[in-house]
């Protein structure tokens, strides 16, 4: 399990993920998407949602917690959040993909932690080797403000609580 | 004839007449849509001599010409008159590409 190595009150470690921006040409396979980085020190001075799935497509990830993020993004507006993000190992080809499937459009990007490693410097990563998938990163949120971390939560066992849009949004 | 330039100061060097008309085709090996497009492109290169045309290859990441004009799709193709953008088309689209170069080109028989 992911032993967190951060608290509320830190600076956010800097990390710098592979994304590809949403264009509405990638959907109908007239483009291309291309990655490109996207550093935490863009997030200076706004106020984010961050929250990581151990797996794009997987069934608890894809059914249970993403969409609810989806489906309650003007309330995360509402409470002045700039950018929504989810983040998990997987490459930037295969978030794009998992983004046009759920339908992210621009409301939520996707960021890849290639290894977990920014999420496993942080305690966040899991080694789910035995199951096939390698090390990821574990399920957790966190709301930074201004690269100030005000909530980090990892869910401490199977399925979606402390790491789910709800428990989130009851922190904003 | 697509020249490939990967830089700001390449395509500097292209863009000095103030009239005309320079097509960029952002581009990669492995995008299926960039790939289709490929053959129409150069077919307008053939037809178009008073055309810059030419290819920036993002095959293996982006690069400055990227950065500069936000390209985050290929393919992308951007029409610049001299120095200045006057138009973009995201995504392989032959009929687009076409009626934008009638639309923007000097006339070939200018004196």
């Amino acid at each position: 399990m992911a032993s967190l190595k951060i608290s509320v009150g830190d600076t956010l470690p800097k990390g710098t993920f592979g994304t590809i921006p949403f264009t509405e040409e990638l959907a109908d396979h007239s483009a291309c998407g291309i990655p490109t980085n996207l550093s935490t020190d863009s997030w200076k001075g706004k106020k984010v949602v961050l929250f990581s799935v151990p797996g794009a497509f997987t069934p608890t990830c894809h059914i249970n917690h993403l969409p609810p993020y989806l489906a309650k993004y003007n309330e995360f507006k509402a409470k002045g959040v700039d950018v929504i993000a989810v983040i998990a190992a997987n490459d930037p080809f295969v978030l794009s993909g998992w983004g046009r499937v759920e339908g992210l459009t621009d409301k939520i990007i996707t960021l890849s932690d290639p290894n977990a490693a920014w999420s496993g410097s942080l305690g966040l990563s899991v080694d789910l080797s035995g199951r096939g998938f390698g090390i990821r990163t574990a399920r957790y949120a966190m709301i930074i403000d201004d690269l100030v971390i005000k909530y980090v939560e990892v869910e401490p066992g199977l399925g979606v609580t402390v790491s789910g849009a709800d428990a989130v949004l009851a922190k904003l | 004839m697509v020249a490939e330039i990967s830089t700001a100061a390449q395509l500097k060097e292209l863009t000095t007449d103030a009239s005309k008309l320079t097509v960029i085709d952002f581009t990669a090996s492995w995008c299926p849509p960039c790939q289709a497009i490929k053959p129409v492109f150069e077919g307008l290169a053939n037809d178009n001599a008073n055309v810059n045309f030419v290819k920036v290859d993002l095959s293996e990441g982006t690069n400055e010409l990227a950065t500069m004009y936000s390209v985050t799709a290929m393919p992308t193709f951007i029409f610049l008159v001299g120095a200045e953008e006057v138009h973009r088309i995201r995504g392989a689209n032959p009929a687009g590409l076409k009626s934008a170069i009638a639309q923007h080109a000097k006339p070939a028989s200018s004196a």
